[in-house]
């Protein structure tokens, strides 16, 4: 196995490699993150048909299949059967909202029956959330390889415009082309990730199905079916949450805002954050990961409850995610805040940010919520950007009502956010 | 029609053209379409002897040396990112003020800040040589160099040289480890 470098351009058969029979692996470990062979016509997408991934996963004659999934996306290429007006092949991975370097691993591996190469991407990128990995290409008569690491921060869409094609418009075959033109469906790639995200949980988290289900029953209802928005999760970590954490209602909750993702998040992703008397980033929760994803948080209770440095960093991470979607903050806490000044003002000042936030009460009895009632009907924010219920511990709240109460007063957000030009 | 060269290929410029006098030695690449830092792309000459090496640091003509002593070589100027058509960078050689004792003049492109920014010319599209008359810019040969070099950061784009009582030149493609200075200390220019 060789080692390639970025910027290298290498006859397949200086690798030992067979063009009719190529096994490539892309290994990246970065949840969410879609790997794609383009088959391109002198660097332009000029047949859908040729673009596979998860949603089209063989191009028409087999040429190019999608032969696995998850961490390691493996394609089998037979470049040799590929019809004369497809000159190349790019492979891209692309994450809608991270960039890709993000992974903690991101290589290729090239394999044949004999040879090979393998290519470590990830020591290449910047910012990109869209990167062409390696490319495939005629020349002279025969296929070379092609190690491009380099891509788009502006992510897939950039990268398709590079192509010359736009997303979910049509792309009709060149007429140079001698197969036939591709039906003219666009790809809805927001559908079609929705789809794939259940098909994941039918597979990976059965019993996480129905909660998806139930969630879009509540999302539909409130015609948020199209809805698309980040989803951050942030937990109370005080010391009198801890008979939640061990009882695992936490954990259901946790899969109660995954289940939320996956129909409001393109990567059915959510962003996890602890608070006590200081607030932690906790990485993101996937299907992936869903399973056992509260106890490998090694939650360390803190003696205090402190809204505002975990809603400072939700808005920082909401900023720096570029504010282009919203996002729904689902927060967590069996109890008042400290220093509630402090709290006031980062709920006023958030009111011109695209962040809905939404105070589940856990009412372990005895406690008193007259300041989440105060901040759902505090008065001088822009739009009313936010709702709180409670719930009594422990939680036996059937779904179905458990998700209207999570979802209640979003669209009445959207709708106020986006008249006072908050929202796109 | 120009002669278009492969790696290696030579053609007699003043068989080209018989009243050859100042030639335009043109270089040009794409610039990168994709985000991260441009390419920045240098062109370098050097005057070399019959040994290869050259007399003096005077015959190395680069982005901080623009004119050779005599004044028979010129380059005009830096372009940081390759962006407009044409010629990206371009030396100015008057092949009648050669010295005598001048044989040859390689012509180079290095990648600034190649290392730290990750950069070679495997990543960089379109990169040609070619080599007009100055005196009615009729293109007398060029080099596309496209496949011919991968993850070098220096390269020699090609050559000039007397042969007989001729102006030659040749489409060498050779890539240089190590970038501009290692190049230039082989050619024995002290940096």
């Amino acid at each position: 196995m060789t080692a390639l470098q970025a910027g290298q351009r290498v006859p397949l058969a200086d690798l030992n490699l067979d063009p009719a029979a190529l096994d490539v692996q892309v290994h990246c470990t970065l949840p969410g993150t879609d790997v794609t062979a383009f088959g391109l016509q002198d660097g332009r997408l000029a047949d859908d048909r040729y673009m596979v991934f998860y949603n089209q996963p063989a191009s028409p004659g087999g040429e190019v299949r999608l032969t696995g999934q998850g961490e390691r996306t493996a394609f089998t290429l037979n470049l040799n059967a590929l019809p004369a007006s497809v000159t190349e092949v790019v492979l891209a991975a692309t994450h809608d909202t991270q960039p890709v370097a993000q992974a903690g691993t991101l290589t290729v591996t090239v394999g044949g029956a004999a040879g090979g190469g393998s290519f470590d991407v990830k020591p290449h990128l910047r910012a990109e959330k869209a990167v062409m990995l390696v490319r495939f290409y005629r020349h002279g008569g025969a296929w070379r390889l092609a190690t491009v690491a380099q891509g788009f921060d502006g992510g897939l869409d950039a990268l398709v415009r590079h192509f010359g094609g736009e997303v979910a418009a049509d792309s009709p075959a060149l007429a140079s082309d001698p197969t036939p033109p591709a039906p003219a469906a666009p790809v809805n790639l927001r559908k079609e990730r929705q789809r794939v995200l259940l098909d994941k949980a039918q597979a990976t988290q059965p019993h996480l199905v129905n909660l998806i289900k139930t969630a879009n029953v509540s999302l539909e209802k409130r015609g948020l079916g199209e809805a698309l928005y980040r989803v951050n999760l942030v937990l109370d970590i005080s010391g009198s949450m801890s008979r939640e954490y061990r009882s695992g209602a936490v954990q259901d909750l946790a899969e109660r805002a995954l289940a939320l993702a996956a129909r409001l998040d393109d990567d059915g992703l959510v962003d996890v954050y602890l608070f006590g008397v200081k607030a932690h980033r906790a990485g993101s929760l996937s299907l992936d990961n869903a399973r056992g994803f509260v106890d490998r948080l090694n939650v360390k209770l803190e003696g205090g409850t402190h809204y505002s440095p975990v809603m400072q960093l939700v808005r920082e991470d909401a900023r720096a995610a570029g504010n282009t979607l919203p996002t729904l903050v689902l927060f967590i806490t069996d109890g008042g805040s400290s220093n509630r000044d402090a709290v006031i003002r980062q709920m006023t000042d958030s009111s011109r940010e695209p962040i809905f936030w939404k105070f589940m009460g856990i009412d372990q009895g005895g406690v008193n919520f007259d300041f989440l009632e105060k901040l759902d009907d505090l008065r001088g924010r822009a739009v009313d950007n936010a709702d709180f219920f409670s719930v009594p511990a422990p939680i036996t709240t059937p779904d179905p009502q458990l998700f209207e109460l999570l979802v209640n007063e979003l669209d009445s957000w959207q709708r106020s956010a986006q008249a006072a030009g908050i929202l796109r | 029609m120009a002669l278009s060269l492969q790696k290696g290929g030579n053609i007699s410029l003043s068989k080209q053209d018989a009243n050859l006098q100042r030639i335009l030695v043109g270089l040009g690449w794409d610039p990168r379409s994709t985000d991260g830092q441009a390419f920045d792309l240098d062109a370098s000459a050097f005057l070399l002897t019959a040994a290869g090496r050259v007399r003096g640091d005077h015959d190395f003509i680069f982005y901080n040396q623009l004119r050779s002593a005599e004044g028979s070589v010129e380059h005009t100027g830096d372009n940081r990112t390759g962006v407009g058509d044409g010629d990206d960078e371009s030396i100015r050689v008057d092949l009648t003020r050669i010295p005598a004792d001048i044989e040859k003049i390689a012509v180079a492109v290095t990648i600034d800040q190649a290392d730290a920014r990750r950069q070679n010319f495997g990543q960089v599209g379109g990169a040609f040589i070619r080599i007009l008359n100055e005196d009615n810019s009729q293109e007398l040969t060029r080099y596309d160099l496209g496949e011919d070099f991968s993850t070098e950061t220096a390269v020699i784009f090609g050559e000039i040289y007397r042969y007989g009582g001729e102006w030659k030149f040749r489409a060498v493609g050779q890539g240089f480890a190590g970038g501009l200075g290692p190049m230039a200390r082989n050619y024995g220019v002290n940096v």
